[in-house]
């Protein structure tokens, strides 16, 4: 690879990029073509549906189809299709060369792909794929009632897509909030930037919180633990849990959609955003509140009255935030100097369609309404109004508007605008007739004539087909502008004054700003060299900067300025680890040779990757000059660290959470919960306690000694932390060969089942902990550490202290109480 | 229009409120919106220029416009009617939810879902699978659970509507005012039998009922 940066091979370059632009159009790609494939499945069954006696779709094609279009469009298609432009569009937004951490931004999409991929697969497996809707309600869910394999599979592939979705998310929240141009204030940034911050506050904490049901779900399937068969957990177990998620989910999707609504409508009316502040914190709250309502799904299960009542008013609440924001973005037009272009059209669209949708939901969050309403093509309609209606086209018009910028040519208004009056009136005749069948359940396959609902539904199913070939209008727009479209210049849209990305070219060179540092002064944009930064010089008028311009303390010795002073932007290990995953998975259930090679890829990824890191020679350092508030004082790898195990405390969470509800209900349904010392030794789970805290000693001494440059106080600490953490996993161990060889198992009990599972995954959190130990002490041997440089050190203490954190949480559980 | 049951009753009106209510308000904002748009719509020949006309945004400027108060007093104005909303939803909902335990008159039917039908039985040990005979007038209480997976149990008719969930009894009540035949039917998906998963609500005279059942009076003790 070492020569590839002259002249390198365009496949070599799409397979191994790591450059933020480069991973945006394989997002975008993928995620249209995720979006194609779930939009057929779904014109599948809306064939099914659109007359009573139908016979297209049998009952467990229907399902599983439905079943995927759900999950599909919820994981694969909307958020990865924001990702395509915050992976384009954030870096240069904020004025950064690329993402922090660009081969780790890289993973995220080929683990995206790959989990897509195996979500497909999933499909041909016997028996077919997951059937139960994409709430995958318990116990519907469990092996009992749905035994094929497909199903488990696509319980891995969700669990691989929110591990890609996690990596990505602490790569940008590290990104956006230290990698800011000098002067950038966070709220200088255009609302695309400021709400895709906010979505991976989101992301970060309901991600995981959906890991954890799944991996009982996977561990209920693969292992035969009993969380969602035993009475003590079951429906209301993964209710929970799903919709706790289930709700942030909802923004995660919609936000990204209507940021790009706003900012287009200011860009095009040439007036600034009406209460941008208000609009800030207005979006602020919804996030905060999304968290506070998910029992709003859980209205019919016979909870309490008086919970029913809190979570109505959480649910109204969240109203007036996004009435705020729907004001305030009316009122940005008043006065303004309209151009009604393609994306000006989907922005209003947007706008419009959420509102309406946003009115529907008032009628859901009301529990009395709600007898009618759940499980009805009311919710249906409702909720495509906001994700597809708001959100959606939120996201075309942001393709539309930013597809010159990654292309370099312009696309035809004039079929933009068809493609924008087909499909508002696909949209409206195939979501509006859904609220008017409020008494039609949904994910039925069939109905008969009696019901009544066959009009309705041929009038939906007429809509549903305008809608998907207004898609055909987009596609043959954007590929015939790739061909023969008229060549644009930095800025087609007159966005200079508003945002980064229109002041480079279309499109921009691989470090994004030809003409030098973007600094923001008090007279607006100007591009410095970076030895004037270094030294001070900031401004012509020599003015300060905004904010805190934290300059390299070190002098900026390692800082690379230009492309050339980069290693090769490429690296071939996310790729290679991603088919290793991929193929590991989809070989549980295709065949042993498939699952072997997997794993022997997989396995060889890791080992190329580190040796990579030991060897330095991947070093695209994207370290900024500018804007770090309020971050000024961490260090990007170990913030990196500290968001990522902010995600890990929302898995570990839910699981804890897991652990007090079905303890809480073995009281109602009189199961013997065991008392202390009864299984579990408590003398082997103080033994434990005791060594780990003792390897929490010594990875914070390796941390010191190296911070004083002393190589072997580190080698010693690090070696002490691996054996410490090794005898640990070995006494681990052997308490669960004991239990076993008594006949207590992972299915024996919901106690038996919680308490394999948190110890499991605890037990692989030591497990990564040891591998990362083995790649920190190769990497001192090469003398890779010093006073100054340790970062990898201090980020592996900071997640060593977090494994011992949460056993100290572990033992009591389930050793004294 | 004529409720068939008072539930369904209180459920029309509450709803009424709220479309009208939405209908008023989505109006009045997607109009204010529409008359922005054609108000302050360029002629497309400007767009000629590239849009390089001075715009009123820049980067790094301290946003300026717009008066915070004037968000907040409208959202305080949305925020008023949902409360509004809210305080009559739950007077609805009193009404709904309050299960008529202690109703000496009120029969009391055990309903268990399964893969894929509704089994009924009676306080005399009577059970029938597949319809819900039940007399008009009378407030009828269902302890509802399920045999295997999440089903949910609806009368849409009568907005009537409860999850039926394996080992946990939920209750729902309702009271037909005119005989006939109704549509239960499941609203969760359970299976490929979940469209087919219906039974038939047969509210009948009291007199044919008690001919079918026998003395009601007789049961309750």
């Amino acid at each position: 690879m070492a020569h590839a940066n002259n002249k390198p091979n365009p496949l070599v370059v799409w397979l191994f990029t790591t450059n933020h632009k480069n991973v945006g159009i394989l997002y975008l790609v993928t995620s249209l073509y995720f979006l194609v494939v779930a939009g057929i499945l779904a014109l599948t069954f809306r064939m099914q549906l659109s007359a009573p006696n139908m016979v297209f779709l049998a009952a467990d094609s229907y399902n599983q189809a439905v079943t995927l279009h759900g999950l599909f469009m919820l994981l694969w298609v909307t958020t990865p299709l924001a990702a395509a432009f915050a992976n384009y569009v954030v870096p240069i937004q904020i004025g950064a060369k690329d993402m922090a951490f660009p081969r780790l931004n890289a993973l995220s999409y080929w683990l995206y792909l790959a989990s897509g991929i195996v979500a497909l697969s999933s499909f041909f497996a016997p028996g077919g794929t997951a059937d139960w809707g994409w709430t995958t309600y318990a116990p519907l869910n469990t092996l009992q009632y749905s035994p094929q394999a497909g199903g488990s599979l696509m319980g891995l592939a969700i669990l691989l897509l929110l591990s890609s979705t996690i990596v990505a998310t602490s790569n940008f929240m590290v990104t956006i909030f230290r990698l800011r141009a000098p002067g950038m204030k966070l709220s200088y940034l255009p609302l695309f930037s400021i709400f895709w911050l906010v979505t991976q506050f989101l992301l970060l904490w309901a991600f995981p919180a959906f890991a954890a049901p799944l991996l009982m779900l996977v561990s209920d399937r693969v292992l035969g633990t009993v969380f969602f068969t035993a009475a003590e957990g079951g429906a209301l177990l993964w209710d929970h849990l799903l919709w706790f998620f289930g709700h942030p989910e909802v923004y995660i999707l919609v936000l990204p959609g209507l940021a790009i609504a706003g900012d287009v409508l200011a860009v095009f009316s040439r007036r600034q955003l009406y209460a941008k502040k208000v609009i800030i914190i207005a979006v602020s709250v919804a996030a905060f509140l999304s968290y506070v309502v998910w029992v709003h799904h859980m209205f019919m299960t016979g909870i309490h009255p008086g919970l029913r009542e809190v979570f109505n008013i959480t649910t109204e609440l969240i109203s007036i935030p996004f009435g705020a924001i729907m004001l305030s973005y009316i009122l940005t037009l008043f006065g303004g100097r309209i151009r009604a272009t393609t994306p000006f059209l989907f922005a209003l669209g947007s706008v419009i369609l959420f509102i309406i949708g946003g009115a529907s939901g008032v009628f859901n969050s009301s529990v009395a309404l709600d007898v009618g309403m759940r499980g009805t093509f009311w919710v249906v309609g409702h909720f495509h109004y906001t994700i597809v209606g708001g959100g959606i086209t939120g996201l075309i018009a942001g393709l539309y508007y930013w597809w010159p910028k990654m292309t370099g040519r312009m696309f035809s208004e004039k079929l933009g605008k068809l493609h924008f009056a087909i499909y508002m009136i696909g949209f409206n005749l195939l979501y509006f007739p859904m609220h008017l069948l409020y008494d039609m359940p949904r994910r039925i396959f069939f109905y008969d004539a009696t019901t009544g609902w066959g009009p309705i539904n041929m009038l939906i199913t007429m809509g549903s087909w305008i809608f998907a070939s207004s898609f055909i209008i987009l596609f043959i727009n954007l590929i015939n502008s790739l061909r023969h479209g008229p060549k644009v210049g930095d800025d087609p849209w007159g966005g200079a004054n508003y945002s980064l990305e229109w002041n480079v070219p279309s499109p921009p060179p691989e470090f994004n700003f030809p003409k030098g540092v973007p600094v923001i002064t008090a007279q607006g944009l100007e591009f410095r060299q970076p030895w004037e930064i270094k030294m001070g010089i900031t401004t012509t008028g020599g003015q300060q900067l905004y904010g805190t311009t934290a300059l390299p303390t070190n002098g900026g010795s390692h800082v690379a300025e230009h492309g050339e002073e980069h290693g090769p932007h490429l690296s071939p290990w996310p790729f290679i680890l991603s088919i290793g995953v991929a193929l590991t998975m989809i070989g549980l259930v295709f065949g042993v040779p498939l699952l072997l090679q997997g794993v022997v890829i997989f396995i060889a990824s890791i080992v190329g990757w580190a040796w990579e890191d030991v060897k330095e020679k991947f070093h695209v350092a994207i370290e900024a000059l500018g804007e770090k508030w309020p971050f000024d004082r961490v260090e990007n790898v170990p913030l990196g660290m500290w968001f990522f195990l902010f995600g890990e405390v929302a898995l570990f969470g839910p699981l804890f959470a897991a652990y007090f509800f079905v303890r809480a209900n073995s009281a109602y349904t009189g199961f013997a919960w065991p008392l202390p010392g009864q299984i579990h030794s408590t003398v082997m789970g103080a033994i434990s306690t005791i060594i780990l805290l003792t390897s929490g000693l010594a990875t914070s001494l390796a941390l010191v000694a190296i911070k004083n440059n002393n190589q072997r106080g580190l080698k010693a600490g690090l070696l002490t932390a691996f054996i410490l953490g090794l005898a640990v996993l070995f006494i681990e161990g052997f308490q669960w060969a004991e239990l076993f060889a008594e006949g207590y198992t992972f299915g024996t009990d919901i106690a038996a089942s919680i308490y394999y599972l948190i110890t499991g995954i605890h037990g692989a959190h030591i497990l990564a902990g040891l591998l990362i130990i083995i790649y920190l002490l190769a990497k001192a041997y090469k003398g890779g550490y010093n006073a100054e440089k340790h970062m990898g050190v201090y980020a592996f203490a900071i997640y060593w202290g977090f494994v011992v954190g949460v056993w100290l949480f572990t033992f009591p559980l389930f050793y004294l109480i | 229009m004529a409720a068939p049951a008072p539930s369904a009753e209180i459920w029309n009106s509450l709803f009424m409120m709220y479309v009208t209510s939405a209908v008023v308000i989505s109006a009045v904002v997607l109009a204010i919106l529409g008359y922005f748009v054609l108000r302050y719509r360029q002629p497309s020949s400007s767009l000629a220029d590239g849009g390089q006309d001075e715009p009123e945004f820049r980067i790094g400027a301290e946003p300026t416009r717009g008066s915070a108060k004037v968000a907040i007093a409208l959202s305080v104005i949305l925020g008023l009617l949902f409360v509004g909303l809210t305080a009559s939803t739950f007077s609805a909902m009193e009404f709904m939810e309050e299960i008529p335990e202690d109703n000496p008159n009120a029969l009391h039917i055990k309903v268990t879902a399964f893969q894929w039908g509704w089994q009924f039985t009676y306080p005399n040990g009577r059970t029938i699978t597949g319809e819900l005979r039940v007399p008009v007038n009378t407030p009828i209480v269902l302890e509802i659970t399920s045999r295997d997976v999440f089903h949910t149990f609806a009368i849409a008719a009568f907005k009537v509507k409860k999850d039926a969930i394996p080992d946990r009894i939920n209750f729902a009540w309702f009271e037909a005012k005119e005989a006939g035949e109704y549509r239960i039917q499941c609203y969760e998906l359970c299976g490929t039998g979940h469209a087919k998963m219906i039974a038939t609500l047969l509210a009948m005279e009291t007199e044919q009922f008690e001919a079918w059942y026998g003395k009601l009076s007789e049961e309750k003790g």
